[in-house]
């Protein structure tokens, strides 16, 4: 019996941090760039009853010898899904949405590199200057392709992206010439590698060089070497990719579950209270 | 004393068993490519009951024969059910899975068998598992969610890059870059029964090493048909929890009626030491 009180605790413990998962993804429904998990499980390790009545007498059997039991179910990972979210239009100029799943957007604070899909951006006074610095919404800088952030002069009239990452910024002062920024994005081909770290941003392990170097991802000059699959677009901010229908199914599936398991262990209970009544 | 008492002790122990895998097999009603367990009970070994006093006090041979008398009941094997699990829509490159409905009937044998992926272990032997859920670790390998190699047709670990590569239904892997050189191990065999469940989807082969699961590629009546491997979908656990719960129920009364039957010889019993030959 207390096999099957552990198995079902497990479980029940495992269901658990399904529904934690689930309940973050409903919760960030309406945060920018958002990217749903996804729990998967799989079966805990098996015991097994190898003391049995002896080959001789089992004719017949059609498995091999022993008696395995499994312990339950145990959460084997979390997935990151990172499909694209449905594009939202605002027109602002400082909103930048990456089409293509694989692309994000390269931003760093103190010196750690960040990834991120969330485009609402800010210009940011540089303190005892008259620069801007181009950052996100929590402040880190946006990188160009020179790994620097992107500065310019406050009296900026306009900024002007095109789908190949050249952000112009033109001045109020007529006699000053434009200048151009290339916005470095990550394209990130194991995607399954990201770790959220809050704030709308991912990270990976271990130093970015040694990812680019054995190939999760690549730094990405959309001017140069574009096959079209990462598109930028200006006055657009990408959505979180949860659907809510799918998590409130998920959601009920996964509670139902966990009501399963907690039966289990009432049976299991129930069945250790006979025991304990064969002498009534 | 009475030999029953015993039977009934047996037939909770042998109740609880069967609980103990009906719990799993809830346990594990999400979980992708599970398969659940049927437990078979089995009586114990029949003795002959002879009387011990036939006629007039005739010993050995000439004894009476009564019957044949069973004595317990274990729960003598899990049996794992390999009938197909419902395949469900994920989307993602990563997760594959496999059809085993779409195999033809073996002309010779008249059975239809189940496929499987090869997973290779630390120390290169090699399991089986029906959960088609993998990823790309970060050297470009494809693994399983528990971080075990899939195996291509050499058996040896597959080299993805990323998640951006298409499966065919005969289970050939085409990267982004059009490389087509690794195509995925899928097993086949009529005897599933003889896998052994090591926990983390991977499943043994504990049958006669003679017969051990095969590449589609060299069954010969399947001829290259291979039309078994469905690339974004996962299956899921064929447990029914219905019937599970069912079964829970029936067997958590039988085991209630076991111990209504020990508490019955213990009455049986008390009237035999305290109430034969008062005085």
């Amino acid at each position: 019996m207390s096999i099957q009180m552990n198995t079902a605790t497990t479980s029940m413990r495992e269901l658990q941090k399904k529904i934690d998962v689930i309940a973050n993804n409903i919760s960030n429904i309406n945060t920018l760039g958002y990217k749903r998990s996804e729990a998967n499980f799989s079966d805990a390790l098996v015991q097994s009853i190898e003391r049995q009545a002896g080959t001789a007498n089992e004719i017949g059997r059609l498995t091999p010898n022993g008696l395995r039991v499994g312990s339950g179910a145990i959460m084997a990972q979390t997935s990151i899904n990172t499909d694209q979210g449905s594009s939202m239009q605002t027109d602002r100029e400082l909103d930048f949405m990456i089409q293509g799943e694989s692309g994000f957007f390269r931003v760093a604070s103190q010196g750690n590199v960040f990834y991120t899909k969330d485009g609402s951006f800010q210009a940011q006074p540089v303190l005892n200057s008259n620069q801007m610095n181009l950052v996100t919404s929590t402040g880190e800088n946006v990188l160009d392709i020179n790994n620097q952030p992107i500065s310019f002069d406050a009296d900026y009239k306009a900024l002007t992206m095109s789908a190949d990452g050249t952000l112009a910024v033109t001045y109020k002062d007529t006699a000053k010439e434009p200048e151009f920024f290339q916005l470095s994005i990550a394209n990130i081909t194991r995607p399954n590698l990201l770790e959220k770290s809050g704030f709308n941003k991912f990270t990976l392990e271990g130093a970015e060089a040694d990812h680019i170097a054995n190939g999760t991802l690549q730094v990405v000059n959309l001017a140069q070497q574009n096959n079209g699959a990462i598109k930028i677009s200006q006055g657009a901010l990408e959505r979180s990719n949860v659907d809510m229908t799918v998590e409130m199914s998920d959601l009920l599936s996964t509670q139902r579950l966990l009501q399963s398991q907690s039966r289990a262990i009432s049976f299991a209970d129930d069945m250790m209270g006979l025991v304990n009544t064969i002498k009534s | 004393m009475f030999r029953g008492l015993y039977t009934a002790t047996s037939g909770m122990m042998a109740n609880n068993r069967k609980q103990q895998i009906l719990t799993n097999n809830l346990a594990n009603a999400s979980t992708v490519g599970f398969k659940q367990d049927q437990t078979v009970l089995r009586s114990f070994p029949a003795q002959l009951i002879k009387a011990m006093e036939s006629g007039n006090g005739v010993k050995a041979s000439g004894q009476k024969i009564i019957g044949t008398l069973n004595t317990g009941v274990y729960a003598q094997e899990g049996i794992p059910s390999f009938i197909q699990g419902a395949l469900k829509e994920t989307g993602k490159s990563t997760d594959i899975s496999l059809q085993d409905d779409m195999l033809p009937v073996n002309p010779e044998t008249q059975q239809t068998g189940s496929l499987l992926f090869a997973v290779g272990l630390e120390n290169n032997e090699v399991r089986y598992s029906r959960n088609g859920q993998f990823r790309v670790d970060p050297d470009g390998y494809l693994k399983t969610s528990e971080g075990y190699n899939v195996l291509n047709q050499d058996l040896q670990p597959i080299q993805v890059n990323s998640t951006e590569f298409t499966v065919q239904d005969n289970g050939q892997i085409i990267l982004r870059n059009g490389n087509a050189t690794n195509r995925l191990w899928v097993g086949y065999t009529e005897n599933p029964q003889q896998l052994v469940k090591e926990g983390q989807g991977l499943m043994r082969w504990a049958g006669d090493p003679a017969d051990t699961p095969q590449s589609i590629d060299n069954i010969g009546f399947l001829n290259n048909a291979g039309a078994f491997v469905k690339q974004g979908h996962v299956e899921q656990s064929n447990v029914d929890l219905t019937q599970t719960m069912t079964e829970m129920l029936t067997t958590y009364r039988n085991f209630e009626s076991n111990q209504k039957v020990i508490q019955a010889y213990d009455r049986s019993m008390e009237k035999a030491v305290n109430e034969i030959g008062r005085v």
